[in-house]
């Protein structure tokens, strides 16, 4: 079970974002639907991916809050928003601060991956055989 | 001497996931306990989530023109009766959107109790 742990990643200017530390298989799947041209998997037809939508996607999934304000110096607040605030906040920005954000998540991702990978093979390695039973085979 | 605080909108929390929303809800404070009494929102209860520990109850409001959440630590197990949550909560805590700082970080384990932004006592 993947536990709702958060993490900060520090941006440039002294900005900064929160975000999930792991996704579980739903936000997965739904960072995925999410990229299928008009978000739903129809049957009998291939699947789509909407290029407009990929850059975002993973950034959606992973945002719980953040320091950007507007120019009048309003938080532009994404917590407890749904996906498509999160969406728009984002395509709101400048293209190199929305790039900053997706850099710093797809980082955070991969550091997680290769820390899962690695956990894997602790335990593996870890894991003490058990004692061979007799067959039972006549 | 009981004092109350009531509401409309509150969600109850595991982490950043939502457990179940509220609609309507009531805190009483008999000296230095407070009782939650909370409305649930058929059909936006997540029964796993809800079983999760910690869990806390959350309240926005408007605090010097900042959208404010309030968290309220659930001291108890949680259970739906008849559409009501009936639990005892820990004082709150208040944390502002887009500030300093945001949702309980670390751990599921985290002390629920530990200081997170502006500590403020709505009574």
């Amino acid at each position: 079970m993947v536990l709702p742990e958060t993490t900060r990643i520090e941006l440039e200017g002294g900005e900064w974002i929160r975000i999930k530390r792991r996704l579980n298989a739903g936000e997965s799947w739904a960072a995925y639907t999410r990229t299928i041209k008009g978000g739903a998997i129809i049957q009998g037809h291939p699947i789509e991916r909407d290029p407009n939508l990929l850059p975002t996607a993973k950034a959606v999934a992973y945002l719980l809050d953040w320091s950007f304000t507007d120019p009048a110096g309003r938080p532009i607040a994404i917590a407890n928003q749904p996906p498509e605030v999160i969406e728009a906040a984002i395509r709101s920005f400048d293209p190199a601060t929305a790039w900053e954000i997706q850099a710093a998540i797809d980082r955070h991702d991969a550091d997680e991956e290769i820390a899962i990978d690695e956990e894997k093979k602790r335990r593996s390695s870890a894991t003490i055989s058990g004692p061979a039973w007799p067959s039972v085979a006549t | 001497m009981v004092r109350a605080l009531t509401g409309v909108v509150g969600v109850i929390r595991w982490g950043y996931y939502n457990a179940v929303a509220v609609e309507g809800y009531t805190i009483t404070r008999t000296g230095g306990t407070y009782t939650l009494v909370a409305r649930v929102v058929p059909g936006l209860i997540n029964a796993l989530n809800l079983s999760m520990r910690p869990l806390v109850f959350v309240t926005p409001f408007l605090w010097e023109g900042r959208q404010v959440e309030w968290t309220w630590p659930i001291l108890e197990d949680c259970t739906i009766r008849e559409g009501e949550i009936r639990v005892r909560v820990g004082a709150p805590d208040a944390w502002r959107q887009g500030g300093d700082d945001g949702l309980p970080r670390g751990t599921a384990g985290d002390n629920p109790d530990r200081a997170r932004g502006r500590r403020m006592d709505p009574h």
